[in-house]
């Protein structure tokens, strides 16, 4: 508009410093790219420096076997900490900043210790007072800094302010909630699943995969309180549920989770069938067959995945009927079982009177043949 | 007012006006992007990958490479591949009838063997060949499929049937990726509750000149050749502005063909990769977008912004023309085949925003600009140019590119920070400064080139594509 108002009033003057004006704010955005990367260059320079400060005092201090001493010790000990102190001549950003590198570093090394190495960090960190640095930020109004504090603590084992981070559990930040549930199971374990008894939001794969990853490398405990969790309104929960189901082995579960097999969600149906993988009698085949013929695409593929596994002979007859379906999915997923079952030249003499799958059956089985050899 | 004036004053206020949107435009574009850039900044670091790098439980994906006339580096970028962290991988190479000898390389290599295997035609395709498996367990994930030429559409339709994952993975045989890559792509589809996520796409960064080992970028440096410096700063526009800025108003229409994530139910529910244009990417992610919108489900396409895929651009001015020429042909190819979404509300953000963006400031741009010129000729011919004038909007108009440009270096100088070393950036603003003259021009006349093409209705594919080692290739992005 300016531009069409300088043309129409001829104001080439006007245009000549507007244009001058341009020309000072591509050079000033020039030189501002150009400095501001000399600058975040010496700051990361300035960063890694103290980085490796940390970094070499961490690996004194934990190979020397120093954590036991008492604060006012490794202070004295150690130059190195005094930046962390109140009231040193550092300004409070600086401080901070030194804080957070040790921090950082501490939980970066945590990754590669185990045993007595990590208590000692545990220790350090309590002794040198970090764990208020992190519980600062847990209390702060930014969500970033809140995600910080939660993880620092779970990850520093700091049960003192459990009851903080549990509030954050139906924060309404995703990320504050997400690092909460995180921080609840990294400091309670199977223990801590009680909070999806009080979960409002869903709960996402990604989330339920971070979750699972996490207990699968903790104590075999089997979770308790599936009864509230079945009947969550909740789906999201009722899933996750019926995962850990499956991977704790939760027989005593059987009847509950075939409930869910005429829940009205597919996504239900099929987690409830994966469950019966692990968790099956002797009625779990006849009931999926039972059910088979009137559940959809996904859910008959997710029903024949599990058959494959514990199937024992029972559902031979039917999936011989089954074979005929036009689905070649579904086909393959029955000959799959089949093949386990039975020869494949058995499969091939029960299909001699459909000469029209009988080539791509011979196909299948083929192939599935190859496959076993190969890999099995 | 006689003709001729009438006309001069049409055409140079149309022209005027035309450039003023063009140029909001982009101011809206660096604002938006700026604030996207922020709320990535912020996150960034957040999700913890190492956790769930190793973990069983992730979803399955199938990871797509069509493969034509690769032999030189074939073997070394499928192994690449298996570098990758992630469990639940299938690897499906598709040799799309190569005329040289990248399958007996790719048998040596990982000791295949051919198997019986049904191939369910979900999508029409060029007959297969055969399907390779490898009798060493360590290579249980590769899959080699061999089939009659039919183009890189027709290898990823091949792909798309054979795949027996949830989720594929589109990738350029010959790109980089970082080992976190697929984590990063497959956590939109499974953290975002309220939509189906459809497709992820991944930035591209330009690996002329970063130094290369084990399939892995070891070091990122400024392309040496100025051409691939000019496409780096290009490139730096195109994703973390552009595309940024779109991805946030959940209207992006392209995922790079070089580094794209789909879920296999939809792409394959619209019938997969159309083979009768060569913008096959965005072609796809615009079907797949319009079949959502026309059955109104919840949606979204997402983009990751951190840098997950490194490609090696064009570094002579034969192989870039050829490559402009292609994207601009598929541009005009797509936008035509889906016009009902021009201005349609029914399409809401992508027939009122997105489409009409492309139509006018990617496919009428280079039309636009390329008539300028010629009248401009025309008009100085006849002396009827005010040359002051002139000089100064010329001018403005070089300072305005110079600023996005540089803006964009700046954005990336605070946010991913690939380029370290004092020179880079000087070494970046050198090119911007040049990219008008040596670069602009080329493309737009490319463009044009293109599109004659299309008006004129010459068949064309992707043409004949020489690779020798980690250079020379070309993957279709939209900048």
């Amino acid at each position: 508009m300016l531009l069409l108002f300088i043309i129409e009033n001829n104001l080439q003057t006007e245009l000549i410093i507007f244009t001058l004006l341009f020309i000072c704010t591509v050079c000033a955005i020039f030189f501002i790219s150009y400095f501001s990367s000399l600058l975040i260059q010496r700051r990361e320079n300035e960063i890694q420096k103290i980085r490796d400060e940390k970094e070499s005092l961490l690996v004194r201090l934990l190979f020397e076997g120093n954590s036991n001493e008492s604060n006012d010790e490794i202070l004295a000990d150690y130059d190195e900490f005094r930046p962390l102190e109140k009231g040193n001549r550092l300004g409070k950003k600086k401080r901070m900043l030194h804080r957070q590198i040790m921090v950082d570093e501490m939980l970066e090394m945590k990754k590669n210790l185990s045993g007595a190495g990590v208590e000692d960090l545990y220790k350090l960190y309590n002794k040198l007072s970090l764990h208020e640095y992190s519980y600062q930020k847990l209390t702060s109004k930014k969500y970033q800094l809140m995600v910080m504090g939660i993880r620092e603590l779970s990850e520093m084992n700091f049960k003192i302010y459990y009851r903080s981070i549990y509030r954050c559990i139906n924060h309404p930040q995703e990320d504050v909630r997400i690092e909460a549930q995180v921080a609840i199971i990294r400091l309670f374990g199977v223990k801590g699943l009680r909070f999806l008894s009080i979960v409002t939001y869903t709960i996402s794969e990604w989330q339920q995969m971070t979750l699972l990853h996490l207990l699968s490398h903790m104590k075999k405990d089997k979770p308790r309180g599936f009864e509230n969790w079945f009947n969550s309104k909740n789906d999201s929960v009722i899933i996750f549920s019926l995962r850990l189901a499956e991977m704790y082995n939760c027989f005593e579960l059987s009847d509950r989770i075939r409930y869910f097999l005429y829940h009205p969600s597919d996504a239900l149906k099929i987690q409830s069938i994966f469950c019966m993988r692990n968790n099956y009698d002797e009625n779990t085949e006849l009931l999926l067959l039972a059910y088979y013929p009137i559940v959809n695409k996904p859910v008959k593929l997710a029903m024949l995945d599990v058959l494959k596994s514990i199937s024992t002979g029972l559902s031979i007859p039917f999936l011989y009927k089954q074979l005929i379906d036009t689905e070649l999915e579904i086909r393959f997923g029955i000959l799959r079982i089949l093949y386990r079952l039975c020869e494949g030249t058995e499969i091939i003499d029960a299909i001699e009177n459909e000469p029209e799958i009988k080539d791509s059956i011979i196909l299948m089985i083929d192939q599935i043949k190859i496959e076993e050899q190969i890999y099995n | 007012m006689c003709w001729e004036v009438w006309f001069f004053c049409f055409f140079a206020y149309g022209i005027l006006i035309y450039s003023i949107i063009i140029l909001n435009t982009y101011i809206l574009i660096g604002v938006y992007s700026v604030f996207e850039n922020i709320q990535h900044m912020r996150k960034h670091g957040f999700t913890d990958y190492s956790i769930v790098a190793s973990s069983t439980v992730v979803p399955d994906i199938s990871i797509l490479a069509p493969a034509y006339n690769e032999s030189a580096t074939i073997v070394e970028n499928v192994r690449s591949l298996f570098s990758i962290y992630y469990n639940n991988l299938e690897i499906i190479v598709v040799n799309d009838g190569s005329k040289d000898d990248s399958l007996q390389k790719l048998i040596d290599a990982y000791s295949l063997v051919k198997v019986p295997y049904l191939v369910i035609e979900k999508i029409a395709t060029e007959p297969v060949r055969g399907v390779y498996k490898s009798t060493n367990i360590a290579y249980k994930k590769l899959v080699v499929v061999d089939k009659v030429n039919g183009g890189k559409a027709d290898a990823l339709n091949v792909g798309l049937n054979i795949a027996s994952k949830k989720y594929v993975t589109c990738i350029d045989v010959d790109c980089i990726l970082e080992q976190d890559a697929l984590l990063r792509m497959v956590k939109p589809f499974m953290s975002t509750a309220d939509k189906r996520v459809i497709a992820t796409g991944g930035v591209i960064r330009v690996a002329n000149s970063c130094e290369v080992e084990g399939g892995k970028i070891t070091k990122v440096h400024v392309p040496k050749n100025m051409l691939a410096r000019i496409q780096t700063v290009e490139y730096n526009r195109a994703f973390l502005l552009g595309r940024m800025a779109w991805s946030k108003l959940n209207g992006l229409l392209i995922i790079s063909g070089a580094f794209g994530m789909f879920d296999r139910e939809i792409a394959l529910t619209v019938g997969g990769y159309d083979t009768k244009t060569v913008g096959e990417d965005m072609e796809l992610v615009v079907r797949m977008r319009l079949y959502m919108e026309d059955n109104k489900l919840p949606y979204a396409v997402r983009y990751i912004s951190d840098p997950l895929c490194w490609t090696e651009v064009p570094s002579s001015y034969r192989i870039l023309w050829r490559q402009r020429d292609r994207w601009t042909r598929g541009t005009v190819e797509t936008l035509r085949k889906h016009k009902k979404m021009f201005f349609n509300r029914k399409y809401g953000i992508l027939g009122l925003l997105s489409y009409p963006y492309w139509f006018f400031f990617e496919f009428l741009a280079p039309i636009i600009e390329f008539t300028g010129w010629v009248f401009f000729f025309v008009y100085a011919m006849m002396g009827m140019i005010d040359w002051y004038f002139f000089f100064l909007l010329l001018i403005f108009i070089v300072c305005f590119g110079y600023l996005f440009s540089a803006f964009s270096i700046l954005i990336e100088t605070f946010t991913f920070r690939q380029y370290k070393e004092k020179r880079d950036i000087p070494k970046l603003l050198t090119a911007v400064l040049l990219e008008p003259f040596i670069f602009h021009l080329y493309i737009v006349g490319a463009a044009i080139r293109g599109i004659l093409r299309v008006m004129l209705k010459e068949t064309a594919g992707w043409g004949e594509m020489t690779r020798g080692g980690f250079s020379k290739k070309e993957s279709r992005k939209c900048v």
